[in-house]
């Protein structure tokens, strides 16, 4: 009930806001033509009516999963969504899957161990990932990796001409996988293929890894906070002097407890990389949602960014819900 | 469980010192606390707060906070030394033979484990036992420990009890080791008045029904005198006095005892009054008596010596150059 009020909410705001940015006839049609076309078209797509109208006629297409259609491509978005969805969610996936590697453990040792120096090495990955832009560390990485190495002799030549650098979801000449989730390394298992989910893992890697390093500071920072918390509450000290092991105590009590605001920032960092890995996206060529939906701003294609903005509202919604859903089944005060 | 020792105390502390290492500088909460509670026998602590009453219960379990050390004299149990087990022994210390209560019930159980989970795993953490035996032993404690229907307490979580229910289940957490020594921090504080009174009376009929011996701290001296036999006074990090209960409350030595019980004398329905001066800073060390800046009969030695120790029989101790009170 509440998600149908925020999505309804994220509808009205999101249309809005696309309407007051101007025409997308000019964009559609270009300047060089004539009034009359122009007033054809406008009225062609609907825009002479009024924009409440305007509204009801989206709103009503959009119960019926209809997103509506690109000015520009002529493409049902709903269409280019299910391709570039999941070109995404396996980038933020596997972006998140490289911060639970590195930010989780660091953090939960930084809470345990405040001046250790892994606490140090921790805190100093974070404040380098929060003080560098994403698209940024994307292009040094590539370019320390695949332009800065000398030239090898001839014939070989250049090395990103030898190795090229992983962009795209797949290299140039590779066939992607039988669709099945959209997820080229899941695809690729399911096809039994494993020369072909390495290699798209592969091309995952360096975005993953860029994302992740500027997106993961803030969980690193939230699980130090949760798990020093923890750490000195009074039952932690309890569970000690009953003779319980560090290792029963770390995993029963200070875990566990630390867990729900981590589990939150996941949540919230998974739904805020849907939409914000777009300049990622742009610098390794990943045709994902974000790239998408930059490019239709660029055309005032009002289906194609509102249709990215539900969609990225109702992924949000579905992750809280999931998130909830967890938090009511591990912890007892929020289910009274 | 007494191995013939020459003097037979279960637990025995000798000069033991914690240093505290803050940002502001190293604080020393405890200066050289001596105290043996012997098989079976009901101790109490009283002093103010910061007298170090809570820490010495720290310093028997080794359970120190970030940055504090315990940094000289000795913590025997049954003679052998408390700060010379490695890690697993002191895992089978802690509960098995020494097990302490909180002082806020509620936070010193975990708000995301059951009852059932928590008094089980400390029953189980204590001895190789299955499931099956713990839930039982469970249930049967939180019977004796006066719950009327214990299978809803033991589905239930901490933030569903009151603070009395909740100490109940403190209780029952630290029977649940099966230890020969409790430790009770300020057991009652938090509760209102009929709760104390029945929470006391459990705590000493359960340690007495299963020959343990009873260590506990508070800064309300009608508390400790209800259940301790033998009473310590604690001062700046120091147990300054010790003795029998009778003693202690009708006529002890150390000035600062008697302007303790002077303050809490209910006799005279006066307001309780304060002692004079202030509380001594625990940044120092000190090498002479602390109290001497409050004390109403200071000498020239107070100035100039350091304290020595009288030991008055078997049982009493005085850290005082007075000597004893007699009169």
């Amino acid at each position: 009930m509440v998600l149908a009020v925020v999505l309804l909410a994220v509808v009205i705001i999101g249309f809005t806001i696309t309407r007051s940015t101007g025409t997308p006839l000019y964009a559609s049609l270009g300047v060089a033509v004539s009034e009359a076309i122009i007033e054809q078209r406008a009225e062609e797509m609907g825009l002479n009516e009024p924009i409440v109208v305007q509204f009801w006629t989206y709103l009503t297409h959009l119960l019926q999963g209809d997103l509506g259609v690109s000015r520009i491509s002529r493409i049902p978005v709903a269409e280019d969504i299910a391709l570039k969805l999941p070109a995404t969610a396996e980038m933020v996936f596997f972006t998140l899957m490289v911060s639970f590697i590195w930010a989780i453990p660091l953090g939960v040792r930084a809470g345990l161990r405040p001046d250790g120096k892994l606490a140090r090495l921790g805190e100093g990955m974070a404040q380098f990932g929060v003080s560098v832009p994403a698209f940024w560390l994307g292009l040094l990485f590539i370019f320390l990796l695949y332009f800065l190495p000398p030239r090898l002799p001839e014939p070989l030549g250049p090395l990103p001409s030898l190795f090229p650098p992983p962009l795209g979801r797949v290299g140039s000449g590779i066939t992607p996988p039988e669709m099945v989730t959209g997820l080229y390394t899941v695809d690729a298992l399911i096809a039994g293929d494993f020369r072909l989910a390495w290699h798209t893992l592969w091309h995952l890697i360096l975005p993953a890894v860029t994302l992740s390093l500027t997106s993961g500071p803030p969980l690193f920072r939230v699980t130090r906070s949760a798990v020093s918390e923890a750490v000195s509450s009074p039952f932690v000290e309890a569970a000690y002097s009953y003779g319980l092991g560090r290792r029963t105590v770390l995993i029963r009590d200070v875990l566990r407890n630390a867990s729900p605001p981590v589990l939150n920032l996941a949540a919230m960092t998974f739904g805020y990389l849907i939409g914000g890995g777009v300049l990622v996206e742009v610098v390794f060529s990943w045709p994902g949602i974000g790239s998408y939906a930059v490019w239709g701003m660029d055309n005032s294609d009002y289906d194609v960014v509102l249709g990215v903005v539900i969609i990225a509202a109702v992924i949000y919604v579905i992750l809280y819900f999931i998130v909830d859903l967890i938090q009511f089944a591990m912890d007892p005060r929020l289910r009274d | 469980m007494n191995s013939g020792q020459a003097n037979g105390a279960l637990l025995s502390l000798s000069g033991v010192e914690v240093t505290i290492n803050t940002l502001s500088g190293p604080v020393h909460p405890l200066q050289g606390v001596d105290l043996d509670v012997y098989p079976g026998e009901t101790v109490g602590l009283v002093g103010e707060s910061g007298s170090g009453k809570s820490m010495t219960l720290r310093a028997i379990l080794r359970l120190m906070p970030p940055g504090g050390a315990i940094t000289g004299g000795s913590v025997k149990w049954q003679d052998r030394s408390v700060l010379g087990l490695d890690t697993d022994e002191l895992q089978a210390y802690r509960g098995s033979d020494v097990a302490m209560i909180y002082q806020n019930p509620v936070s010193a159980l975990d708000p995301m484990l059951s009852v059932e989970r928590q008094i089980v795993d400390a029953f189980k953490a204590n001895r190789a036992t299955s499931d099956g035996v713990a839930e039982e032993f469970a249930r049967d404690a939180l019977r004796d420990l006066e719950f009327g229907n214990p299978d809803v307490i033991l589905n239930r979580y901490p933030h569903q009890l009151s603070g009395g229910m909740a100490q109940r289940v403190n209780i029952a957490l630290a029977l649940a080791c099966g230890p020969s020594l409790i430790l009770a921090d300020e057991p009652t504080t938090g509760l209102d008045m009929t709760t104390q009174i029945r929470v006391l009376d459990l705590l000493e009929q359960q340690v007495h029904a299963r020959n343990a011996a009873l260590l506990f701290i508070s800064h309300d001296l009608r508390a400790v005198s209800r259940v301790a036999r033998n009473i310590g006074i604690m001062y700046a990090g120091q147990v300054v006095e010790f003795g029998p209960r009778e003693r202690i409350l009708t006529d002890p030595s150390h000035p600062y005892a008697r302007a303790l019980l002077e303050c809490m004398d209910l006799r005279t329905g006066e307001r309780p009054r304060s002692i004079p001066g202030l509380v001594p800073r625990m940044t120092e060390e000190y090498e002479l008596c602390a109290f001497r800046d409050r004390c109403p009969s200071r000498m020239a030695a107070c100035d100039e010596e350091p304290l020595p120790v009288h030991k008055l029989g078997r049982r009493r101790r005085l850290l005082c150059h007075l000597g004893p009170h007699h009169g």
